[in-house]
């Protein structure tokens, strides 16, 4: 049983506190996939908005039981992040890529924000699809399964992106290896 | 170390580093900005269900127009349905069984009847 599905069907009905209790459920984990997706955060904001936008005008419509509701809203949440960068001109992906990467600091709480910032500078210069699929299955805590559904490829596919992601992360963050973290 | 030891140690590795990147959090500004849209959807969804009824009272005053111009939809409406409960009363009312005339049996004969018996065309 979807446990959204209870939810999407009063949203469909107009029912304002079944879509804030779904927004609640959703955003936090919809906005962190379009934040590492899009380098620019407001732009990050809007796809969400737009994807939201979508769910409150095909509620009505939902037919439960054809899809699992959270994969359907990521799916969407990740086309409007594609539609974005489809606009983008490409030269700004590259500036994202290389914005951060500033000289680690003596402060231990700096050191850390500065290790964030590689990390996510690292991710942005990935491809996209291999970004999506190291988002899904590293933050949205996604299976393989549900992912590769997400991202409508197999899972066979969704391995290895996955695999040539990590690949590529692990090169680039190679100077980080005896940093140590903060977090362990 | 082996290869393949040092492969895990790696992957190891950058599961924490991703681990590290804390979620972003959620502005409360877009927050309200998602539940205004809902708020707008909802009210659009209202007017076009207004709108639709408006279509199918102008499609009956269209309809209305080409049976009587210049009428008011009930005049139309009250012709047609003086005219059903005139055709309904004479369909109940009519009296169904018509009659045979007399000379009507003159004209049974039996086909396997011998052929002098004349048919009445003077054969």
């Amino acid at each position: 049983m979807d446990p959204d599905a209870d939810l999407v069907l009063r949203v469909g009905r107009g029912d304002r506190a079944a879509a804030a209790e779904l927004m609640a459920r959703h955003l936090p984990k919809m906005l962190a996939l379009a934040r590492r997706m899009l380098p620019d955060p407001s732009e990050a904001d809007d796809a969400v908005q737009d994807a939201f936008i979508q769910l409150w005008t095909h509620a009505a419509r939902w037919e439960p039981g054809r899809a699992k509701f959270g994969t359907w809203l990521y799916r969407v949440t990740l086309n409007k992040c594609y539609d974005r960068l489809r606009r983008r001109p490409t030269g700004r992906l590259e500036e994202a890529a290389e914005v951060a990467d500033p000289a680690p600091g003596p402060d231990a709480g700096l050191q850390n924000a500065a290790l964030t910032v590689q990390i996510e500078a690292a991710l942005a210069a990935l491809p996209e699809r291999q970004r999506a699929a190291i988002q899904l299955c590293h933050y949205q805590g996604c299976g393989n399964i549900e992912a590769a559904e997400i991202l409508g490829i197999s899972v066979e596919a969704l391995e290895s992106l996955l695999a040539r992601g990590r690949r590529t992360l692990r090169g680039r963050l190679e100077h980080l290896k005896d940093e140590g973290l903060e977090h362990d | 170390m082996t290869d393949d030891g040092n492969m895990e140690d790696d992957a190891a590795r950058l599961d924490r580093l991703l681990a590290a990147v804390p979620a972003p959090a959620v502005p409360a500004a877009l927050e309200r900005r998602i539940l205004a849209e809902f708020d707008r959807v909802r009210r659009h969804a209202n007017i076009d269900a207004v709108q639709a009824r408006w279509t199918f009272a102008k499609a009956l005053r269209r309809a209305a127009d080409a049976v009587w111009p210049g009428a008011p939809v009930w005049a139309p409406a009250g012709a047609f349905a003086l005219a059903f409960l005139i055709g309904t009363g004479i369909a109940a009312f009519a009296p169904f069984d018509i009659p045979q005339t007399d000379d009507a049996g003159a004209s049974v004969f039996a086909l396997d009847a011998s052929p002098d018996v004349d048919a009445g065309q003077g054969i």
